[in-house]
């Protein structure tokens, strides 16, 4: 038996085992079966969605020029990773 | 009307009833309407990307997305399909380079999420094969499926922003890594795949026989076990479909 | 199949929040409302939601994406096959639009921005609402929406203007008694008035919250109806009758129950309107 062989082989045998397993979400149970409740894209306004069918009260008069610094947990991740450089 | 929207000081007062003063504030709430819209359609797709940068940077970068790739249509789920190579190129981020995988996994999980229902193989049907076609049969893998390949440890990140998160934020990050998004049923999910793993289906998803596709596995990784690499890809639902070299078709 | 072709009563918006409660026990409201767009994905738990419930619900799908009222056609008909392809799959009772635009050639805004209410503009919107129901092969509703600004072009109101384009179009009418008010507000309209001398009768009612700022009234469907519009609402009431009527409720959206309520509380208010209008006319 060649290596191919023998690596479809062992394939069909994981095929059998699938086949005499269960389905996966019957094995987890029903919240398994359950979504995520993503908020549509095209909801109205603020944290639920992004359509804005329903306006909102903030006015933007902001610049389109770029000065803003990342202040998220990027910050606390790492240090700062240069371009190209070593983690 | 629509330059006015997307560049302040550009309001087309005369165009509207009322004093200028009064419009021109009442015109930036347009305006604001639209960077709120970017923003949030952006976040729902990308919410580990907005924890990382945080909040102002993230309005702020949908806004310039927004005006270099603006939305086309009326639905604003394909919104942020481009985020990743724009993430690569603006030069806002340049020392977070791990940035643009990140939003690659988090926008195949986003497609994922929206992606077509069809069940997947059963191993029940690929177990009709002809035991000696099977290496030389093609696998297309379900629509859900995407694999991402990072040298950044994008995995640990995503996982550490989960909202019922145990992984602490990584510190080691130049750490290669390899994922698997898929969607069980209705969820979709992401795991880290083994380097053979991984190497066979990316072949498959090229169109390679099977047995090629194990081959690539095993020569990439040492002990590379098919039988429960098998089994567990059809456990969770990877394959679509089967087709042996005959003409028997595609067996599903 | 869907078993619930008809629509009456009270209803409200279907969204993702919510979607675990609906499943687990079919709340008590007459219909739902869902945004079309949100369905357009090929597959997901979105869609195999609106599956399930389907059969328990009589269904309006509401648009917000199409802008009917943009100069630029570009992505019009193809927005259509996929409202096309959800009426088909779910037959819904209502199907609705907003009279707004909201795109150029090369850019969607995602927004309902307001028209200019002039004749050319109801040369338009006509002409693609005719688009729109041969499409889909059935009668749309368009919706009134709140604004900031009025155009200085502007020769009809927005009521009279919807008016128009339901006898030219032989669509319906939506009527969103919120954004009467919020117009009202912003504009010095007489929302009373505009109810009054409608020439259409509305084949459906939205109600919504909204937000007062320092620099206009803004439509946030954020809180419960305000008792101005509530007024407003039995005003149409009395002078139209019982019409199907929906609670919008899209910002900071609270516990069903609270939307449940205040679905219950249109029906009462609706009965109230009604038996004051038996007592006076009796």
């Amino acid at each position: 038996m060649n290596k191919r062989q023998f690596l479809v082989a062992a394939a069909i045998a994981g095929i059998a085992a699938a086949a005499a397993n269960p389905a996966l979400a019957a094995k987890e149970g029903k919240e398994k079966c359950f979504g995520i409740a993503k908020a549509g894209a095209n909801d109205c306004a603020s944290s639920t969605g992004a359509h804005a069918c329903a306006g909102q009260a903030t006015k933007d008069n902001d610049p389109n020029e770029w000065k803003y610094v990342a202040k998220g947990t990027c910050t606390e991740m790492g240090g700062s990773l240069k371009a190209g450089g070593k983690g | 009307m629509a330059d006015g929207l997307l560049d302040a000081g550009t309001e087309p007062v005369a165009l509207f009833r009322g004093p200028a003063a009064v419009s021109a504030r009442r015109f930036a709430l347009y305006r604001g309407n639209l960077t709120a819209n970017w923003q949030r359609a952006l976040a729902g797709a990308y919410p580990v990307l907005e924890a990382l940068v945080g909040d102002e940077f993230f309005r702020a970068l949908a806004r310039r997305y927004a005006h270099s790739h603006p939305c086309r249509e009326g639905d604003l789920n394909h919104f942020g399909a481009a985020l990743a190579a724009f993430l690569g190129d603006f030069g806002g981020l340049d020392d977070y380079p791990y940035m643009a995988d990140v939003a690659r996994l988090e926008w195949a999980l986003h497609r994922a999420h929206y992606g077509s229902d069809e069940a997947p193989l059963a191993p029940a049907a690929l177990a009709a094969i002809e035991p000696a076609l099977l290496g030389e049969s093609r696998i297309a893998l379900h629509p859900t499926v995407a694999l991402i390949a990072s040298k950044w440890a994008i995995g640990h990140i995503w996982r550490a922003h989960q909202p019922a998160a145990t992984e602490p934020l990584p510190y080691e990050l130049h750490a290669a890594c390899r994922m698997i998004v898929h969607r069980p049923r209705w969820r979709a999910e992401c795991r880290e795949a083994g380097i053979g793993e991984f190497a066979a289906l990316q072949a498959l998803a090229r169109g390679e026989h099977l047995g090629d596709a194990l081959e690539r596995a095993a020569d990439a990784e040492s002990d590379f076990d098919p039988g429960a690499t098998v089994a567990r890809w059809l456990d969770e639902g990877l394959w679509l479909t089967a087709t042996p070299p005959t003409t028997q078709g595609e067996l599903r | 199949m869907p078993t619930t072709t008809a629509l009456a009563g009270y209803g409200i918006g279907l969204r993702g929040c919510h979607y675990r409660d609906f499943l687990a026990h079919r709340p008590a409201v007459d219909w739902i409302e869902v945004h079309s767009e949100n369905f357009f994905g090929n597959g997901g738990w979105d869609l195999h939601v609106l599956d399930r419930l389907r059969p328990d619900y009589a269904l309006s799908l509401h648009g917000v994406g199409l802008g009917i009222g943009s100069a630029s056609a570009e992505h019009f008909d193809a927005h259509l096959a996929r409202i096309a392809r959800l009426v088909e799959r779910f037959e819904p009772a209502l199907v609705s639009e907003h009279l707004s635009w909201a795109s150029i050639p090369g850019r969607h805004f995602n927004d309902l921005l307001p028209m200019p209410l002039t004749l050319e503009a109801l040369d338009l919107v006509s002409e693609r609402v005719e688009r729109a129901q041969a499409r889909l092969g059935r009668q749309i509703l368009l919706e009134n929406v709140s604004s900031h600004l009025r155009f200085v072009a502007d020769i009809l109101p927005e009521t009279e203007f919807l008016a128009r384009l339901c006898q030219r179009t032989g669509c319906g009418l939506l009527l969103d008694v919120n954004n009467l008010y919020v117009n009202q507000c912003n504009h010095a309209e007489d929302a009373f008035e505009a109810i009054a001398t409608l020439q259409t009768a509305p084949a459906e009612i939205h109600l919504a919250g909204h937000l007062v700022t320092e620099d206009s009234v803004v439509d946030h469907h954020g809180d419960h109806v305000a008792e101005p519009v509530w007024r407003l609402y039995q005003e149409a009431i009395r002078r139209f009758g019982e019409v199907p009527t929906l609670i919008e409720w899209d910002t900071d959206i609270p516990a069903l129950e609270v939307l449940v309520a205040e679905a219950a509380q249109a029906r009462d208010t609706a009965a109230r309107a009604l038996a004051g209008r038996a007592r006076r006319h009796g």
